[in-house]
């Protein structure tokens, strides 16, 4: 058991208030630094590309999870990031100057759904996202001279300050950094006013409300944001796809993200990553798994659609609060060993909903 | 310093040009008593329901092959993963094929997006790819002309406008509409068209569009009638064709002729349209047999995927064994010693011809010619050879 003795209000705020906690985060970031000197370069592009999704579902997580919009639409701001990034770096724009512009874009193209989004929620708000990515696949099939048409468009290869970024090895350095880049952002910004009104708009419109939130300026914001984060990923698929054609982004891909949210857990940027990890290894799972039963079952297709079914419907079933849940459970378990108590986590009657999904 | 160089040279594409002097001597994936080799399908996404045909034929050719005691020696063994019809799992498929397999070819794999995204990783990698299912004339260009990606799937721009070219003065058609599926392969068959019909002096008399999945047709027909049109191309694959011709019937619009294009003229379409789809005309780009063909070919390899998965093949099928065969034949004339490039030299002194072709062909530019088309025509539900392949 710990309890912790503050001794300033600061102290309430640390991301990582305990030493323990300090050395083993950084020890994995050690980890993760050190993995391409070990790794064969196929685990790398692996890597390379879960470190993208991460992204993209934190993007999600900040709309879904914590401003509690939903969106069935967020492979549409990958598309938008993809394309913008791939167009401006045709059009001479270095990878570094890009990158961030094709976040914009698709921060912009956020706003723009944001404004009449806003109007909306619930089930409305996720047919409103759905039209839109609908429109987007459509216009980014139909504008050849921008995005290739359907015959799609070639990506220039990354550089930067004249290296050659597009060795497995040195891609997956930019995606760890962005990954962490936007990961510190958004804890940061979670936990200052703006992510608390977030949390506020989520849990109760009307009291945000009396307490003085713009609600609907908010909503428009996490908008945008989650586009932006979303757009930055797309920008990154963009060179690990190589060629962008419109089949890319359909709706498969926003259902996978808005999966990683709930899988990993709402209300969680650890739960966004844990969920990405899950999803994006799903289809390497279920193939390894193949090996290992009987040839006339291996050879049934749809098994991977089945277990992605199983997966989610199990943990919709057993774990409601997702793998950040059940991660912040164990942690509980060991933390406070021979004292458990099995009712820790039941849930008990609240008023105050805002602390629940902490 | 040291390591930066080395880390520059090391994925990058580089290495390649900078040369064969630095490849190993004997290519990925050849050992001396086994070739490995990949190939990436759509099994879990929407084109999942043709794959095991495809998958089986190809299994079934290579297991012919080993069993007569494989190529040079060497057993031939193939890694089947999915690629969900979606790029990014394509991506991944392949990395996994090229880095961690170390495959010597791809064969056979399938989807347009998917391999749009995936060859010019794949040649860039030393990687040979045979046969992907894919609008040739793209991959090329996605492949920036190398020489390791082999096409055998005819273009559908250059098809349409043979056929047409012959098809226009032999109808005397004056008013031609085009239906077309909103993407590539609209966009192709529409690249065929349009010179079709500069060459003869005309115009398209009307156009209309529809998104893949669509199943209600009456505009788009309704629109051809209001233009009057004699002819129409219908660049519609199996359902959607059945759906074209049931609203012309329906509308009991008797003097018109509708012409599909290779995907729209399989025997699936005949035998889902029944009496709808009769007097339908189609661009063949290969010989179609039913299941009580003579041909002594088609016979021979019916009989040996039923005996090995108790299924009548059908043509994706017949055409996925064609390829693979062809494969095998460029891996015999690549001799002994195998590498991508005397894969290569073997592949170009190929010839290839089968119960599937037309007429013996071989690789011009790595593309699979000539390209002979016939005209067919729905009778009594099945199709019917209008013409000789010219």
């Amino acid at each position: 058991m710990r309890f912790d003795y503050h001794t300033a209000y600061r102290q309430g705020f640390a991301l990582l208030p305990h030493t323990s906690d300090r050395v083993l985060y950084g020890l994995l970031i050690a980890l993760l630094l050190a993995v391409p000197f070990f790794a064969s370069t196929y685990l790398l592009g692996e890597l390379g590309y879960v470190l993208i999704l991460c992204i993209a579902a934190m993007g999600l997580m900040v709309l879904t999870g914590f401003t509690g919009q939903v969106s069935l639409g967020h492979a549409s701001f990958v598309a938008i990031g993809a394309y913008a990034h791939a167009w401006l770096m045709t059009q001479g724009l270095p990878f570094a100057l890009s990158l961030p512009l094709a976040a914009l874009i698709s921060a912009g193209a956020g706003l723009v759904v944001g404004i009449p989004a806003i109007r909306v929620s619930g089930l409305y708000l996720a047919m409103v996202t759905l039209a839109f990515s609908i429109v987007v696949e459509q216009v980014i099939g139909l504008w050849r001279g921008v995005t290739g048409g359907f015959m799609g468009m070639l990506v220039p290869n990354p550089e930067l300050l004249g290296l050659s970024l597009s060795s497995p090895r040195a891609f997956y350095y930019v995606c760890l950094f962005f990954a962490l880049a936007v990961l510190l952002a958004l804890l940061n910004l979670m936990r200052s006013g703006i992510g608390r009104a977030f949390v506020g708009v989520r849990d109760s419109e009307a009291a945000a409300y009396a307490l003085g939130i713009p609600v609907k300026r908010v909503k428009v914001g996490a908008f945008g944001l989650s586009a932006g984060v979303t757009g930055l990923a797309g920008a990154l698929m963009a060179h690990h796809i190589g060629y962008l054609t419109p089949d890319a982004f359909t709706l498969l891909l926003s259902l996978d993200l808005v999966l990683m949210v709930v899988i990993g857990g709402m209300g969680s940027l650890r739960g966004a990553i844990l969920g990405a990890i899950l999803i994006s290894l799903l289809p390497r799972a279920v193939a390894a798994l193949k090996a290992l039963l009987p040839e006339a079952m291996a050879r049934q297709s749809g098994m991977e659609i089945f277990v992605a079914g199983a997966v989610l419907a199990f943990f919709v079933l057993f774990e409601p609060m997702g793998l950040n849940g059940r991660w912040l459970k164990l942690r509980a378990l060991l933390e406070s060993f021979p004292l458990y108590r099995r009712d820790t986590f039941r849930r008990q009657k609240s008023y105050m909903r805002s602390e629940r999904n902490r | 310093m040291k390591l930066n160089r080395r880390q520059m040279l090391a994925g990058s594409a580089a290495t390649l040009t900078l040369g064969a002097s630095l490849r190993p001597a004997r290519a990925a994936g050849v050992h001396s008593d086994e070739i490995v080799i990949g190939t990436h399908l759509d099994l879990s996404g929407p084109a999942a329901a043709g794959m095991p045909a495809l998958r089986n034929a190809t299994e079934l050719a290579l297991a012919e092959a080993n069993a007569a005691g494989g190529v040079h020696g060497r057993q031939i063994r193939l890694i089947v993963e999915d690629n969900g019809s979606q790029p990014q799992l394509a991506v991944r498929a392949v990395q996994k094929l090229i880095r961690s397999d170390e495959v010597f070819a791809l064969l056979n794999p399938f989807g347009s997006g998917t391999n749009a995204a995936t060859i010019g990783q794949a040649v860039q990698a030393g990687t040979v790819v045979f046969a992907p299912w894919a609008a040739s004339s793209v991959m090329h260009q996605v492949a920036g002309g190398s020489d390791l990606l082999f096409t055998t799937v005819q273009n559908y721009n250059t098809t349409m406008n043979r056929a047409l070219a012959r098809l226009l003065p032999e109808w005397g058609v004056e008013r031609l509409g085009g239906i077309y599926m909103e993407g590539p392969f609209g966009d192709l068959i529409h690249a065929g068209v349009t010179p079709a019909l500069e060459a003869a002096g005309l115009t398209e008399a009307a156009t209309a569009a529809y998104r893949p999945g669509d199943i209600d047709f009456s505009s788009q027909v309704a629109r051809m009638r209001a233009a009057n049109v004699d002819t129409i191309v219908a660049a519609t694959i199996t359902r959607e064709t059945v759906g074209v011709m049931a609203e012309v019937k329906r509308l009991g619009w008797d003097d018109v002729r509708v012409l599909t294009a290779i995907p729209g003229r399989s025997t699936v379409v005949a035998r889902l349209g029944g009496a709808d789809t009769e007097g339908l005309y189609g661009v063949g780009g290969w010989r179609l047999h039913s299941a009580d063909t003579t041909d002594p070919g088609a016979r021979a390899f019916m009989d040996a995927y039923q005996a090995a998965y108790g299924d009548i093949p059908d043509e994706n099928a017949a055409n996925a064994y064609s390829y693979t065969k062809w494969f095998l034949a460029s891996l015999e004339a690549a001799g002994a010693d195998l590498t991508a490039e005397s894969f290569t030299e073997g592949a170009r002194q190929t010839r290839h011809s089968d119960f599937t072709t037309y007429a013996e062909a071989g690789f011009e530019n790595n593309h699979a010619m000539p390209e002979l088309v016939s005209i067919d025509r729905i009778e009594g539900g099945a199709w019917v050879p209008q013409t000789e392949p010219f």
